[in-house]
């Protein structure tokens, strides 16, 4: 009793160890870490007394669940994610080390005498796999990439499939019974059921088809705007050089118009060193707002701190409302910069485990009712609608942080991976 | 007291700068401390983590490791507005203006360009600038908004809304003169039963006629007798 205790309590600190480890978070109350461990073992030690042992696991996994959550903050999709892969590596060590003992003959050596032992063996193999797997970079790296590829599955297919897992399976069952008009009923109802299911998701591949095109579109526009910028650039410097040309044989006045020329064709919009290494899509963009503004005092300096593409990352949908949210704040942004002394813009990418942030800061001057800002109607524009901002806060996959800092008005939109 | 730290990974600029630190300490007879790092490492984050004391930052923009002297200024400013960034450097002026605005940066210094003189220059002004770094903070429905109290100019009420008029902006809330003025240090005094000023930043008060003048050249005619004794107090 006592063993299966300490050899549980050690099972579940390596599940959270392992999960602490997938997820790159880190648990911070190591007080609540031994107390909720603590109250574990006392409960394991009732359960086993008073509750059958199939409730025992469920409650043991509820458990280090719950635990898992409090500990490491995770949202439930995460959770959910990590214990499902938890479950199948358990799994997998345990059918394992069956296989192992049935090949190596163990299984017919186990008498009631010696048969917590070799129960126990499997779950002594299960946390050293669990603390393997928490140190080792190769598992971690495998169980990131999964992860972002679960997250970019839709759930309707998911349960497209599972339904029509259950139909066959029911309708192989209920073959026998065909002639029963409840068994024909039930059959009828799976099937309507799969097939509305069907249709959805037929629907929402065609959506994710279409926005995938704009997607691409985006890309190529963004192609487009990078070689215009080159282009723009080898014109403008051939224009000056060939201006300085004809400067060398013009009469005075000549000398003075071409002058201004090059004074003129020398300092239109100064873009950022880094603008290359913008993600793809949203440099179009930036580029776009930024042209079409066209402010020669514009000082504008981003800060790409992305590790990833980010149309790898996010799915077409997240993606697109990126570029919608984007478009919005710069647009306020460019605005209100202008009309201030300083006009400064300050774009910065930041990723993390879970998120990527677009920070847009920038400098301006003029009125605002920090009451209504963000609220339907309300523009601090001269010709604006105040749906901007507004279209922004009711999105549900976005969030959009706004704060001023005397001067400075701090917008940050954030997108789960 | 006051703390330097140092991030330089030119051992001569470093110990350019250890002497003029020392000159500084004895000419303004002043205790200091400094501590030296020649790159962004755990220590150095250590220091930044520690915000017990206020520090002046000097530092190099090109570092020894991948992490820039503009990441860090970025990490110090996590959770430290109060500190001093100075950046001994040879970067582009653009570049000097984005973050000396966006990072509150004090000054760029061009590395071989008069170093001692300006960085000598910038110590003593921050020794003697009037440390003032309170903040008056309101939550509005969707943005959050914080104004340094110095720059605060006057408050006025406008129908059922109030007026902050800071230096080169407006704000409305709905918070009433009353409890703005209870967020508010002791600078700031009722002028009027619709207003509320910043005293510092007055330089002109008339009583008879009713006006005050801001330093930035603003008349603003809400000035009450009944409130003298309280503003001249």
């Amino acid at each position: 009793m006592i063993l299966e205790i300490i050899i549980l309590t050690l099972l579940q600190i390596s599940m959270i160890v392992a999960v602490e480890a997938f997820s790159d978070q880190k648990i911070k109350n190591i007080k609540l870490l031994i107390i909720s461990i603590i109250i574990y073992d006392l409960l394991y030690y009732y359960l086993l007394k008073y509750i059958p042992a199939e409730l025992n696991t469920i409650v043991s996994i509820l458990y280090t669940t719950i635990l898992i959550k409090i500990l490491l903050k995770l949202n439930n999709k995460n959770l959910l994610f990590y214990m499902i892969i938890i479950w199948i590596l358990g799994i997998m060590v345990d059918i394992g080390t069956m296989l192992a003992m049935n090949f190596t003959n163990v299984t017919s050596r186990i008498t009631d005498l010696n048969k917590d032992f070799f129960k126990s063996i499997s779950t002594i193999i299960m946390i050293t796999f669990y603390f393997v797997c928490a140190h080792s970079k190769y598992i971690k790296s495998k169980i990131l990439k999964l992860k972002r590829f679960t997250q970019k599955i839709n759930i309707s297919y998911y349960v497209f499939i599972a339904l029509l897992i259950i139909y066959f399976t029911l309708g192989a069952v209920c073959l026998n019974e065909m002639n029963n008009i409840e068994s024909i009923i039930f059959i009828l109802f799976i099937a309507i059921t799969c097939f509305i299911i069907f249709i959805i998701f037929i629907v929402q591949q065609f959506q994710i088809i279409s926005l995938k095109e704009s997607v691409h579109l985006l890309d190529k526009n963004s192609e487009f705007y990078i070689k215009l910028i080159d282009e723009y650039r080898i014109l403008k410097h051939n224009l000056i050089g060939n201006l300085n040309g004809v400067k060398t044989v013009g009469n005075k006045k000549t000398k003075i118009l071409i002058d201004d020329l090059i004074k003129e064709y020398s300092s239109i919009l100064k873009l950022p060193k880094n603008f290359k290494e913008i993600p793809t899509g949203i440099s179009g963009l930036i580029y776009e707002k930024i042209y079409s503004t066209n402010n020669k005092e514009l000082k504008i300096k981003i800060e790409n701190k992305l590790k990833h593409n980010i149309i790898e990352v996010l799915t077409a949908r997240k993606y697109n409302l990126i570029c919608e949210a984007l478009s919005v704040t710069l647009d306020n942004a460019l605005e209100a910069t202008i009309k201030s002394k300083e006009k400064i813009i300050y774009l910065e990418f930041i990723e993390d485990e879970e998120n990527i942030y677009f920070k847009i800061i920038n400098t301006f001057t003029g009125n605002i009712d920090i009451d209504k800002l963000g609220t339907k109607n309300y523009t601090s524009k001269k010709y604006g609608h105040g749906l901007g901002l507004f279209s922004i806060l009711i999105k549900k996959d976005i969030t959009l942080a706004t704060s001023i800092k005397d001067n400075k008005f701090i917008n940050v939109v954030t997108v789960q991976k | 007291m006051i703390k330097f730290i140092v991030v330089e990974d030119n051992k001569t600029i470093q110990e350019k700068i250890k002497k003029l630190l020392v000159k500084i300490s004895i000419s303004l007879n002043q205790d200091y401390e400094a501590k030296y790092f020649e790159k962004y490492n755990k220590e150095l984050q250590q220091e930044i983590n520690d915000q017990t004391q206020r520090k002046v930052y000097i530092m190099d923009i090109e570092l020894e490791n991948s992490i820039s002297g503009i990441e860090v200024a970025q990490k110090i400013r996590e959770n430290d507005w109060d500190s001093e960034i100075i950046f001994v450097t040879s970067h582009d002026k653009m570049f000097e203006t984005v973050h000396r605005n966006i990072l509150e940066v004090f000054d760029f210094i061009e590395k071989f360009l008069d170093m001692d003189k300006r960085l000598e220059e910038d110590i003593l002004k921050i020794i003697n600038k009037k440390y003032d770094k309170k903040i008056l903070k309101i939550n509005g429905n969707n943005v959050e908004l914080e104004l340094h109290m110095k720059n605060i100019l006057y408050i006025e009420k406008e129908d059922k809304k109030c007026i902050i008029h800071a230096c080169d902006n407006e704000f409305k809330t709905s918070l009433t003169l009353e409890k703005l003025l209870e967020l508010l240090d002791e600078r700031f005094v009722r002028t009027h039963k619709s207003c509320i000023a910043n005293k510092d930043r007055m330089v002109e008060r008339n009583y008879s006629k009713g006006y005050f003048i801001l330093d930035t050249g603003e008349k603003v005619e809400l000035l009450s007798k009944k409130y003298k004794k309280e503003i001249e107090k």
